[in-house]
């Protein structure tokens, strides 16, 4: 068990009134497993990415719940301690290497920045610049860019966007960290170039075992990456299984919307939209939050809101199946 | 009846530079796009970034100007019209755009923004406000979503009164740019099941301009992929999906993820980058990338071959 | 969701703004100091008898702050405060006329040659260009020498100065605006190019000028003092801020408090509209609404 989050209930404070982003998530990941966090907008699954790197804006707020890291509850440590993990044992690649990629230096620089900074084995040689620039290009090779050497000299703005997320995974992988958070990282990137990015992710992570938590909105990448996914839907978790489970016998009513909706390349179906929209976390619903959409909504859901029960190795907050 | 049909299209865009501004370069953004489109369907134009597609869809809305080629609406040629007969042509030709956010006037409500069109076209004179209402109910939406702002709405009824904008002026073909790629997926087939029934209710044309293959397969008729500006692959959907004849169809349909862990297939990685559009294009567009390519590929243009059914591709594989 | 008007809606958003502004205690400050001055300029003459605050008075001659006069007289025996209040109506006015004519003609063409581009442009650059070039203070004084002192002259030489730089502001926000996609689907609604970008494109780009124009004018309150203190503006026994400090220079070490005074109310006038241009930035800017 790497990764335990309990109960995680997160808010933001803002003009319009406090935002109860996250409302009682709970997942956890093994070493070496790749979790899906599925969910659309206000889900809660960048806010969760977020508090997990403690890396919350100052407008927001843990209120209660524990993220335990490898045995340490990270909603207690001070921010030094943070700093110790934060990049040394998790890494983190983004859906727009535009704001993580600084425009004005070498991709080599900004590498070799982050390898003194945070590798140990640069840190303790006498010769930093050179063992932190030698490791830099390897790690380009090991995410198959081509010529490393000379997109060492480059600036990013003359890479491509599937070669930044490149840059953006080996600078993450290259601190060898026990996890990596991935967040939306293919998102804005073509189909094709997508699928060569999370391919050299795939075997990225079979080399080392490193645990990544992929976070999107995409259940195809889910389905093809992930081990187990935690669907998510305003503020909680709805459904936590094996993705041969979820995604294939959802039981959650959301996550059979959710794939119910979607078209499809590989048969001829046709989707169905979930009525409504997403609700407004200021003022969530009582209750279950998904019962202004939900077909089977009964009398308690608009009353309590569902505990999580185990069914068939899944975890479901939902009253359909036992109160 | 063929009610769009567009040839040779070619954008090149002049590169400046230098103290003089001259020009210094091209970029590439569209060389060689053919395909028609019949009447009361929809035609699917699929391609990644760098493929030109939203450049063709501006050059048919006159948006732009072709560097050359065709463009034949209702058996006339618009390419080079200008002044009230252009005019004429936009009330016929209408676009909707990626991000309906980005496409309404922030400061106006609905309302307006309905009757401003309605006003400089001169339809519904005098009673526009009964109009604007039923463009609403056309869309799914009720007269009071009238008096909103465009933030105060949700992604997927900006995406309805953007469309419904286009819908005011009685257009006979639509341009879709992206019109999903906004919204969260519980809503996209909300957007794209309103497409279709106004297709079936007032027969409009659409040209459907994607990435994303799997709302090609469920609304377009017939599709024509695009690689590097030039089309590559054209053919009633179906057949596409399941008798792919380019390298860089198959690719592409193969790297659709699939939302179904039970599934096993073999999916094509391709090597390399997406093309760069400042080189022009020698050959085949593809064959910087193509696992199949052979030397013919890089010198000469593939011939178009017709594999049945008007089902075209252009592909020295198949010679 | 219930119907509201667009009524309604204006009338939160003024309370939203409201709000926006009160909850930075600078800004605050600012908008009071500008009322306050704002209130001098209008009511000035109500509160202080003009013909008897610039009677000349010699026996009360350089006289320092006291009870009587709390800023103290200046060198004709006149009564500092009861000057600088009067003197409100005069600054105030030059400035926000200037900022207010240069905002109008710098707006217009810089639209213009924004959303047009091409030749208008290219020769809109060069004559900005050539405005630019030369050092404000400069040009002012040229124009202001040329034309003659007075009032008028002064604010003539100002707004030539100034118009300039935010027809470039103007052009730089108008040729990012007429990218984006909204001016795009106007265009293919065959909305003429004139309203585009009166009815579209203005209301959008001009919040940033807004902001720029608060600020500036103090900035022209001080240019306008500066001028005036050299001898360009209006007569010397005008109670023109300006001209005080002026007359206050050549008394700087017998009486310093007639330029001192004159001088502090230009500061604060100043900086009172500086806060508030900065208040209104962030207001008025709409990524940060909402």
């Amino acid at each position: 068990m790497l990764l335990k989050v309990e109960d995680l209930r997160v808010e933001f404070h803002t003009y319009r009134g406090t935002v109860h982003a996250l409302n009682g998530v709970t997942f956890d990941l093994d070493k070496g497993e790749v979790l899906g966090l599925a969910g659309e907008t206000g889900s809660g699954k960048s806010v969760t990415a977020l508090s997990i790197q403690r890396l919350l804006p100052p407008n927001a707020r843990i209120v209660s719940g524990k993220i335990i890291f490898d045995g340490i509850d990270l909603v207690k440590l001070s921010e030094e301690e943070m700093e110790k993990i934060r990049g040394r044992r998790m890494a983190a690649v983004f859906q727009d290497p535009h704001t993580y990629l600084n425009p004005v230096f070498k991709i080599g620089r900004q590498f070799v920045d982050i390898l003194k900074q945070h590798d140990p084995d640069v840190i303790n040689s006498d010769k930093k610049e050179k063992v932190a620039r030698e490791k830099a290009i390897q790690m380009l090779k090991e995410v198959k860019m081509p010529a490393p050497e000379r997109v060492m000299e480059m600036y990013p703005h003359e890479l491509s966007g599937g070669m930044k997320q490149r840059v953006l995974l080996a600078m993450a992988y290259s601190l060898k960290p026990d996890l990596i958070i991935a967040d939306e990282a293919t998102t804005a990137l073509d189909v094709t170039i997508q699928a060569q990015v999370l391919e050299i992710m795939k075997e990225l992570q079979k080399k080392s075992n490193i645990s990544i938590i992929l976070i999107t909105h995409d259940l195809g990448i889910i389905a093809e990456n992930c081990n187990r996914v935690a669907v998510m839907y305003a503020g909680r978790v709805v459904e936590f299984g094996r993705v041969t489970k979820v995604l294939v016998d959802p039981k959650h009513p959301y996550t059979q919307g959710l794939i119910r909706a979607l078209p499809r390349t590989d048969k001829e179906v046709k989707p169905i939209s979930i009525p409504g929209t997403v609700p407004d976390l200021v003022n969530p619903p009582s209750g279950c939050p998904f019962h202004p959409r939900c077909q089977y909504a009964m009398d308690i859901c608009k009353e309590k809101v569902p505990e999580y029960r185990e069914i068939d190795g899944v975890r479901v907050a939902c009253f359909l199946y036992g109160r | 009846m063929e009610v769009l049909r567009v040839e040779n299209l070619a954008k090149h865009f002049p590169i400046l530079g230098g103290v003089l501004q001259r020009t210094v370069g091209y970029v590439y953004a569209v060389n060689d796009v053919s395909f028609k489109v019949e009447e009361g369907e929809t035609h699917g134009l699929v391609g990644e970034s760098g493929s030109g597609k939203t450049t063709v869809g501006r050059m048919i809305v006159r948006l732009i100007d072709p560097t050359s080629g065709k463009i034949i609406f209702d058996g006339e040629d618009v390419t080079k019209i200008k002044g009230n007969k252009l005019k004429e042509y936009r009330r016929k030709v209408q676009m909707v755009f990626q991000d309906p956010y980005a496409s309404m006037n922030p400061r106006m409500t609905v309302k307006d923004m309905l009757f401003e069109v309605m006003k400089i076209h001169g339809i519904s004179r005098g009673s526009e406000y009964e109009r604007a209402v039923e463009l609403m109910e056309r869309v799914g939406m009720s007269e009071e979503h009238l008096y909103r702002y465009p933030h105060e709405l949700s992604g997927g009824q900006r995406q309805r009164v953007v469309i419904a904008r286009a819908l005011s002026v009685n257009p006979k073909f639509i341009v879709l740019d992206e019109p999903t790629a906004s919204l969260d997926v519980s809503v996209q087939a909300q957007v794209l099941d309103l497409l279709k029934e106004l297709q079936d209710k007032y027969r409009y044309s659409y040209l459907l301009i994607t990435h994303n293959l799997s709302i090609i397969k469920y609304i377009s008729r017939r599709t024509t992929v695009i690689y590097r500006g030039c089309w590559v692959e054209t053919a009633e959907t179906q057949d596409l999906f399941s008798d792919m004849q380019h390298p860089y169809t198959q690719a592409l349909i193969s790297a659709v993820p699939i939302p179904d862990p039970t599934v096993k297939r073999n999916k094509i990685i391709l090597k390399g980058e997406p093309p760069n559009p400042v080189e022009p294009v020698k050959g085949c567009p593809f064959s910087d990338r193509c696992p199949y390519v052979m030397d013919i590929c890089r010198e000469k243009v593939p011939p178009t071959t017709d594999v049945g059914k008007g089902h075209l591709v252009r592909c020295w594989l198949k010679k | 969701m219930s119907r509201r008007t667009g009524r309604e809606l204006f009338l939160m958003d003024v309370r939203y703004s409201l709000w926006l502004i009160s909850r930075n205690k600078l800004v605050v400050s600012g908008f009071v100091l500008v009322a306050f001055f704002i209130f001098l300029a209008i009511f000035g003459p109500l509160i202080v008898n003009p013909e008897i605050a610039q009677r000349v008075d010699y026996p009360n001659q350089l006289k320092p702050p006291s009870w009587q006069h709390p800023f103290g007289t200046d060198d004709i025996g006149r009564d500092l405060l009861s000057l600088i209040i009067l003197g409100a109506r005069y600054d105030l006015m030059i400035a926000i006329v200037v900022i207010a004519s240069s905002l109008l003609i710098g707006i217009v063409l810089g639209s213009i040659s924004g959303y047009f581009g091409g030749v208008i442009d290219e020769a809109m650059m060069r004559i900005t260009d050539i405005f630019l070039a030369f050092p404000g203070l400069i040009l002012a004084m040229a124009i202001a020498t040329v034309l003659g002192r007075s009032f008028t002259n002064l604010m003539l030489a100002l707004i030539v100065v100034w118009w300039s730089g935010y027809a470039r502001i103007m052009r730089g926000q108008v040729i990012a605006e007429r990218e984006k996609p909204y001016v795009a689907a106007a265009k293919i609604l065959s909305i003429p190019n004139y309203r585009i970008i009166f009815r579209h494109i203005l209301p959008n780009a001009i919040y940033p000028m807004l902001v720029v124009a608060t600020m500036d004018i103090g900035g022209a309150m001080l240019t306008a003092a500066g001028l005036s203190f050299i001898g360009l503006g209006p007569s010397p026994f005008e109670p023109e801020w300006g001209q005080l400090c002026s007359r206050g220079a050549t008394y700087l070490f017998q009486a310093p408090w007639i330029m001192f005074f004159p001088g502090i109310t230009i500061l604060f006038a100043s900086l009172g509209f500086n806060l508030v241009g900065d208040g209104l930035r962030d207001v008025l800017d709409p990524r940060l609404r909402r």
